[in-house]
Protein backbone atom coordinates (compact mmCIF):
# COMPACT_ATOMS: atom_id res chain seq x y z
CA UNK A 1 0.00 0.00 0.00
CA UNK A 2 1.10 3.62 0.29
CA UNK A 3 4.23 4.84 1.99
CA UNK A 4 3.01 5.91 5.43
CA UNK A 5 6.03 8.17 5.92
CA UNK A 6 6.06 10.17 2.70
CA UNK A 7 2.38 9.88 1.85
CA UNK A 8 0.42 9.41 5.01
CA UNK A 9 -3.31 8.93 4.90
CA UNK A 10 -5.33 12.04 5.53
CA UNK A 11 -5.75 12.91 9.17
CA UNK A 12 -8.42 15.57 8.81
CA UNK A 13 -11.03 16.82 6.37
CA UNK A 14 -11.22 20.48 5.60
CA UNK A 15 -14.76 21.69 4.93
CA UNK A 16 -15.22 21.91 1.18
CA UNK A 17 -17.85 22.26 -1.54
CA UNK A 18 -15.89 19.86 -3.68
CA UNK A 19 -16.94 16.28 -4.14
CA UNK A 20 -15.10 13.66 -6.14
CA UNK A 21 -16.94 10.50 -7.03
CA UNK A 22 -14.57 7.59 -7.43
CA UNK A 23 -16.15 5.93 -10.41
CA UNK A 24 -13.42 3.35 -10.70
CA UNK A 25 -10.52 2.18 -8.68
CA UNK A 26 -8.89 -1.01 -9.80
CA UNK A 27 -6.25 -1.02 -7.14
CA UNK A 28 -7.89 -3.37 -4.73
CA UNK A 29 -5.48 -6.09 -3.75
CA UNK A 30 -7.84 -8.96 -4.26
CA UNK A 31 -7.95 -11.95 -6.53
CA UNK A 32 -9.81 -10.76 -9.59
CA UNK A 33 -8.64 -9.46 -12.92
CA UNK A 34 -8.03 -5.77 -12.47
CA UNK A 35 -8.29 -4.53 -16.05
CA UNK A 36 -11.81 -5.60 -16.83
CA UNK A 37 -13.39 -3.74 -19.73
CA UNK A 38 -16.89 -2.70 -20.67
CA UNK A 39 -19.57 -0.07 -20.29
CA UNK A 40 -20.41 0.94 -16.76
CA UNK A 41 -23.11 3.50 -15.92
CA UNK A 42 -22.96 5.89 -12.99
CA UNK A 43 -26.10 7.76 -11.99
CA UNK A 44 -26.32 10.91 -9.90
CA UNK A 45 -29.20 13.15 -8.93
CA UNK A 46 -29.03 16.70 -7.68
CA UNK A 47 -31.85 18.49 -5.93
CA UNK A 48 -31.30 22.06 -4.83
CA UNK A 49 -33.16 23.13 -1.72
CA UNK A 50 -33.29 25.89 0.84
CA UNK A 51 -32.83 24.98 4.50
CA UNK A 52 -31.63 21.45 5.15
CA UNK A 53 -34.36 18.99 6.04
CA UNK A 54 -33.05 15.64 7.26
CA UNK A 55 -36.26 13.77 6.49
CA UNK A 56 -36.56 15.17 2.98
CA UNK A 57 -32.91 14.36 2.25
CA UNK A 58 -33.38 10.83 3.52
CA UNK A 59 -36.55 10.29 1.53
CA UNK A 60 -34.93 11.72 -1.58
CA UNK A 61 -32.12 9.19 -1.38
CA UNK A 62 -34.42 6.27 -0.58
CA UNK A 63 -36.77 7.26 -3.39
CA UNK A 64 -33.97 7.00 -5.92
CA UNK A 65 -32.57 3.74 -4.62
CA UNK A 66 -35.98 2.15 -4.11
CA UNK A 67 -38.19 3.65 -6.83
CA UNK A 68 -41.89 2.95 -6.96
CA UNK A 69 -42.79 -0.28 -8.69
CA UNK A 70 -45.24 0.11 -11.54
CA UNK A 71 -47.85 -2.63 -11.87
CA UNK A 72 -50.71 -3.03 -14.33
CA UNK A 73 -54.24 -2.67 -12.99
CA UNK A 74 -57.63 -3.38 -14.42
CA UNK A 75 -59.85 -0.64 -15.76
CA UNK A 76 -61.75 0.97 -12.91
CA UNK A 77 -59.78 -0.89 -10.27
CA UNK A 78 -59.66 0.98 -6.99
CA UNK A 79 -56.45 1.53 -5.08
CA UNK A 80 -55.82 -0.37 -1.89
CA UNK A 81 -56.64 1.49 1.33
CA UNK A 82 -53.76 2.60 3.52
CA UNK A 83 -52.82 0.21 6.29
CA UNK A 84 -51.80 3.01 8.58
CA UNK A 85 -51.12 6.71 8.86
CA UNK A 86 -48.08 8.27 10.45
CA UNK A 87 -48.45 11.67 12.09
CA UNK A 88 -46.38 13.76 14.43
CA UNK A 89 -42.78 14.85 14.00
CA UNK A 90 -41.98 14.86 10.25
CA UNK A 91 -38.43 13.75 11.07
CA UNK A 92 -39.83 10.27 11.66
CA UNK A 93 -40.26 8.31 8.44
CA UNK A 94 -41.27 4.78 7.47
CA UNK A 95 -38.33 2.93 5.95
CA UNK A 96 -40.03 -0.42 5.40
CA UNK A 97 -43.38 -2.13 5.68
CA UNK A 98 -43.67 -5.78 4.78
CA UNK A 99 -45.70 -8.88 5.68
CA UNK A 100 -44.22 -11.09 8.37
CA UNK A 101 -42.94 -14.53 7.39
CA UNK A 102 -45.90 -16.29 8.95
CA UNK A 103 -48.27 -14.07 6.99
CA UNK A 104 -50.16 -13.09 10.12
CA UNK A 105 -49.05 -9.51 10.38
CA UNK A 106 -46.84 -6.73 9.15
CA UNK A 107 -43.40 -5.59 10.10
CA UNK A 108 -43.02 -1.82 10.15
CA UNK A 109 -39.74 -0.02 10.58
CA UNK A 110 -39.56 3.63 11.57
CA UNK A 111 -36.50 5.86 11.49
CA UNK A 112 -35.81 9.17 13.16
CA UNK A 113 -33.81 11.10 10.57
CA UNK A 114 -32.87 13.89 12.95
CA UNK A 115 -30.30 13.97 15.72
CA UNK A 116 -32.95 14.86 18.29
CA UNK A 117 -35.64 12.83 20.04
CA UNK A 118 -38.86 12.78 18.06
CA UNK A 119 -42.33 11.44 18.66
CA UNK A 120 -44.84 10.19 16.15
CA UNK A 121 -48.22 8.54 16.22
CA UNK A 122 -49.33 5.52 14.26
CA UNK A 123 -52.97 5.38 13.30
CA UNK A 124 -53.59 1.77 12.32
CA UNK A 125 -57.02 2.04 10.82
CA UNK A 126 -58.45 -1.42 10.43
CA UNK A 127 -55.13 -3.24 10.70
CA UNK A 128 -55.26 -3.68 14.46
CA UNK A 129 -52.69 -2.67 17.03
CA UNK A 130 -48.99 -3.54 17.11
CA UNK A 131 -48.14 -6.64 19.09
CA UNK A 132 -44.44 -6.02 19.49
CA UNK A 133 -42.31 -2.91 19.55
CA UNK A 134 -38.54 -2.97 19.28
CA UNK A 135 -36.06 -0.12 19.49
CA UNK A 136 -32.70 -0.32 17.75
CA UNK B 1 -48.17 17.42 -15.10
CA UNK B 2 -46.87 20.63 -16.58
CA UNK B 3 -44.73 20.34 -19.64
CA UNK B 4 -41.17 21.52 -20.05
CA UNK B 5 -40.38 24.84 -21.54
CA UNK B 6 -38.61 24.53 -24.82
CA UNK B 7 -34.85 24.30 -24.77
CA UNK B 8 -32.95 27.51 -25.02
CA UNK B 9 -31.79 28.75 -28.39
CA UNK B 10 -28.24 27.50 -28.01
CA UNK B 11 -29.51 24.01 -27.40
CA UNK B 12 -27.41 23.45 -24.30
CA UNK B 13 -29.69 24.82 -21.63
CA UNK B 14 -32.47 22.43 -20.62
CA UNK B 15 -35.05 24.20 -18.52
CA UNK B 16 -38.18 23.26 -16.65
CA UNK B 17 -40.38 25.12 -14.16
CA UNK B 18 -37.87 24.48 -11.36
CA UNK B 19 -34.42 24.40 -12.83
CA UNK B 20 -32.20 25.77 -15.53
CA UNK B 21 -29.06 23.82 -16.31
CA UNK B 22 -26.44 25.22 -18.61
CA UNK B 23 -23.78 23.09 -20.24
CA UNK B 24 -20.46 24.54 -21.28
CA UNK B 25 -19.10 23.69 -24.72
CA UNK B 26 -15.60 24.74 -23.71
CA UNK B 27 -15.23 22.64 -20.59
CA UNK B 28 -17.91 20.04 -21.47
CA UNK B 29 -19.14 20.13 -17.88
CA UNK B 30 -22.16 21.74 -16.26
CA UNK B 31 -21.55 25.47 -16.15
CA UNK B 32 -24.61 26.55 -14.22
CA UNK B 33 -27.54 25.25 -12.20
CA UNK B 34 -30.15 27.79 -11.21
CA UNK B 35 -33.10 27.05 -9.03
CA UNK B 36 -35.66 29.73 -9.66
CA UNK B 37 -33.50 32.61 -8.56
CA UNK B 38 -30.37 34.33 -9.86
CA UNK B 39 -28.11 32.44 -7.49
CA UNK B 40 -25.93 29.94 -9.29
CA UNK B 41 -25.21 26.70 -7.47
CA UNK B 42 -22.14 25.99 -9.58
CA UNK B 43 -18.87 27.81 -9.17
CA UNK B 44 -17.91 28.01 -12.82
CA UNK B 45 -14.60 29.66 -12.04
CA UNK B 46 -13.15 26.42 -10.74
CA UNK B 47 -10.98 24.83 -13.43
CA UNK B 48 -11.88 21.28 -12.43
CA UNK B 49 -15.34 21.60 -13.94
CA UNK B 50 -18.65 20.27 -12.69
CA UNK B 51 -19.43 16.67 -13.61
CA UNK B 52 -16.10 16.34 -15.36
CA UNK B 53 -14.21 13.09 -15.83
CA UNK B 54 -10.70 12.94 -14.46
CA UNK B 55 -8.26 10.17 -15.04
CA UNK B 56 -5.90 10.29 -12.14
CA UNK B 57 -3.70 7.31 -12.80
CA UNK B 58 -1.26 6.59 -10.03
CA UNK B 59 -0.40 10.24 -9.58
CA UNK B 60 -3.34 12.37 -8.57
CA UNK B 61 -1.20 15.47 -8.99
CA UNK B 62 -1.36 15.18 -12.80
CA UNK B 63 -4.88 14.12 -13.75
CA UNK B 64 -6.24 14.23 -17.30
CA UNK B 65 -9.77 15.14 -18.29
CA UNK B 66 -12.12 14.20 -21.13
CA UNK B 67 -11.79 15.94 -24.50
CA UNK B 68 -13.39 16.50 -27.90
CA UNK B 69 -17.03 16.59 -26.78
CA UNK B 70 -19.89 16.01 -29.17
CA UNK B 71 -23.23 17.39 -28.01
CA UNK B 72 -26.55 15.89 -28.99
CA UNK B 73 -30.07 16.78 -27.92
CA UNK B 74 -31.47 13.39 -26.99
CA UNK B 75 -34.91 14.41 -25.71
CA UNK B 76 -36.54 17.74 -26.39
CA UNK B 77 -39.72 17.63 -24.32
CA UNK B 78 -42.50 17.82 -23.55
CA UNK B 79 -41.91 15.43 -20.65
CA UNK B 80 -38.15 14.98 -20.70
CA UNK B 81 -35.30 17.19 -21.87
CA UNK B 82 -31.85 15.68 -22.03
CA UNK B 83 -28.54 16.43 -23.65
CA UNK B 84 -25.98 13.75 -24.40
CA UNK B 85 -22.30 14.65 -24.38
CA UNK B 86 -19.92 12.05 -25.80
CA UNK B 87 -16.21 12.57 -25.29
CA UNK B 88 -12.87 10.95 -25.64
CA UNK B 89 -11.44 10.09 -22.27
CA UNK B 90 -8.11 8.70 -21.09
CA UNK B 91 -8.48 5.21 -19.71
CA UNK B 92 -11.72 4.67 -21.59
CA UNK B 93 -12.89 4.01 -25.12
CA UNK B 94 -15.68 6.50 -24.61
CA UNK B 95 -17.13 8.67 -21.87
CA UNK B 96 -20.67 9.96 -22.19
CA UNK B 97 -22.79 12.16 -19.95
CA UNK B 98 -26.52 12.57 -20.17
CA UNK B 99 -27.98 15.56 -18.33
CA UNK B 100 -31.71 15.21 -17.88
CA UNK B 101 -34.61 17.25 -16.56
CA UNK B 102 -38.14 15.91 -16.19
CA UNK B 103 -41.31 17.95 -16.20
CA UNK B 104 -42.59 18.59 -12.68
CA UNK B 105 -39.39 17.39 -11.01
CA UNK B 106 -37.00 19.69 -9.19
CA UNK B 107 -33.97 17.52 -9.64
CA UNK B 108 -31.21 17.11 -12.18
CA UNK B 109 -30.48 13.54 -13.22
CA UNK B 110 -27.06 12.69 -14.54
CA UNK B 111 -26.13 9.44 -16.24
CA UNK B 112 -22.42 9.06 -16.83
CA UNK B 113 -21.27 6.08 -18.87
CA UNK B 114 -17.67 4.92 -18.89
CA UNK B 115 -16.71 2.47 -21.63
CA UNK B 116 -13.69 1.21 -19.83
CA UNK B 117 -10.56 0.05 -21.61
CA UNK B 118 -7.92 -2.27 -20.19
CA UNK B 119 -6.26 0.34 -18.02
CA UNK B 120 -6.05 -0.39 -14.35
CA UNK B 121 -5.69 3.20 -13.26
CA UNK B 122 -8.16 5.20 -11.25
CA UNK B 123 -10.92 7.29 -12.78
CA UNK B 124 -12.83 9.98 -10.99
CA UNK B 125 -15.90 12.04 -11.78
CA UNK B 126 -15.55 15.44 -10.23
CA UNK B 127 -18.45 17.37 -8.82
CA UNK B 128 -16.57 20.43 -7.75
CA UNK B 129 -17.40 22.92 -6.77
CA UNK B 130 -20.85 23.59 -5.44
CA UNK B 131 -21.22 27.27 -4.79
CA UNK B 132 -22.89 27.10 -1.43
CA UNK B 133 -21.52 29.66 1.03
CA UNK B 134 -20.75 27.97 4.32
CA UNK B 135 -22.24 24.79 2.92
CA UNK B 136 -22.36 21.78 5.19
CA UNK B 137 -21.81 18.29 3.88
CA UNK B 138 -23.79 15.44 5.35
CA UNK B 139 -23.26 11.84 4.41
CA UNK B 140 -26.08 9.34 4.55
CA UNK B 141 -24.43 6.36 6.18
CA UNK B 142 -27.92 5.24 7.21
CA UNK B 143 -27.86 7.87 9.90
CA UNK B 144 -26.72 11.25 8.63
CA UNK B 145 -23.19 12.18 9.61
CA UNK B 146 -20.93 15.12 9.02
CA UNK B 147 -17.33 14.42 8.05
CA UNK B 148 -14.84 15.20 10.75
CA UNK B 149 -17.47 16.35 13.20
CA UNK B 150 -19.10 12.97 13.65
CA UNK B 151 -16.13 10.75 12.91
CA UNK B 152 -14.13 8.70 15.29
CA UNK B 153 -10.55 9.80 15.73
CA UNK B 154 -9.05 6.78 14.00
CA UNK B 155 -11.48 6.62 11.09
CA UNK B 156 -10.20 7.18 7.55
CA UNK B 157 -10.45 10.61 5.96
CA UNK B 158 -9.12 9.46 2.60
CA UNK B 159 -12.48 8.29 1.30
CA UNK B 160 -16.05 7.89 2.42
CA UNK B 161 -19.27 6.19 1.44
CA UNK B 162 -22.31 8.37 0.89
CA UNK B 163 -25.76 9.09 -0.37
CA UNK B 164 -26.89 12.67 0.02
CA UNK B 165 -28.98 15.38 -1.65
CA UNK B 166 -26.34 15.01 -4.28
CA UNK B 167 -27.00 11.33 -4.41
CA UNK B 168 -25.64 8.47 -6.38
CA UNK B 169 -27.83 5.37 -6.50
CA UNK B 170 -25.00 3.26 -7.86
CA UNK B 171 -21.65 4.65 -6.85
CA UNK B 172 -21.04 5.15 -3.18
CA UNK B 173 -17.44 6.19 -2.84
CA UNK B 174 -16.31 9.78 -2.74
CA UNK B 175 -13.54 11.98 -1.52
CA UNK B 176 -13.85 15.55 -0.37
CA UNK B 177 -11.91 18.63 -1.35
CA UNK B 178 -9.18 16.80 -3.21
CA UNK B 179 -8.56 13.53 -4.97
CA UNK B 180 -6.66 11.40 -2.55
CA UNK B 181 -6.35 8.17 -4.48
CA UNK B 182 -2.59 8.29 -4.54
CA UNK B 183 -2.55 7.25 -0.95
CA UNK B 184 -3.20 3.69 -1.88
CA UNK B 185 -2.62 3.49 -5.61
CA UNK B 186 0.99 4.61 -5.71
CA UNK B 187 2.51 1.19 -5.42
CA UNK B 188 0.04 -0.73 -7.51
CA UNK B 189 1.93 -2.85 -10.05
CA UNK B 190 -0.11 -2.21 -13.16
Amino acid sequence: MSDPVNEPWLKTWTPSNRLFSWVMNNVWFVNYKGHQVGQIPFRYSLRPHKAFDSAEAKKFGIGLVQPLVVAPVGEGQQGLPSLLKLTGDPAVIVTSLKPTRDGKGYLLRLFNTSDKPASATLNWGGAGQPKWFFEQ
Amino acid sequence: MRSLKSLATNGLTPTNEWLTVKLDEATTGIASIRHGDPFDLVDATDSLGFNEYWYTGKDAANPRRSAKPVFKIKENGPLVASILVSSEAPGAKLFSREIQLTAGSNRVDILNLVDKNGSMRTKTCAFPPFQVPDGELRIDAWALMQPEKDQLKGQTRTFCAFSISWTSPIKRMASLGQTSMRHWSRRAKC
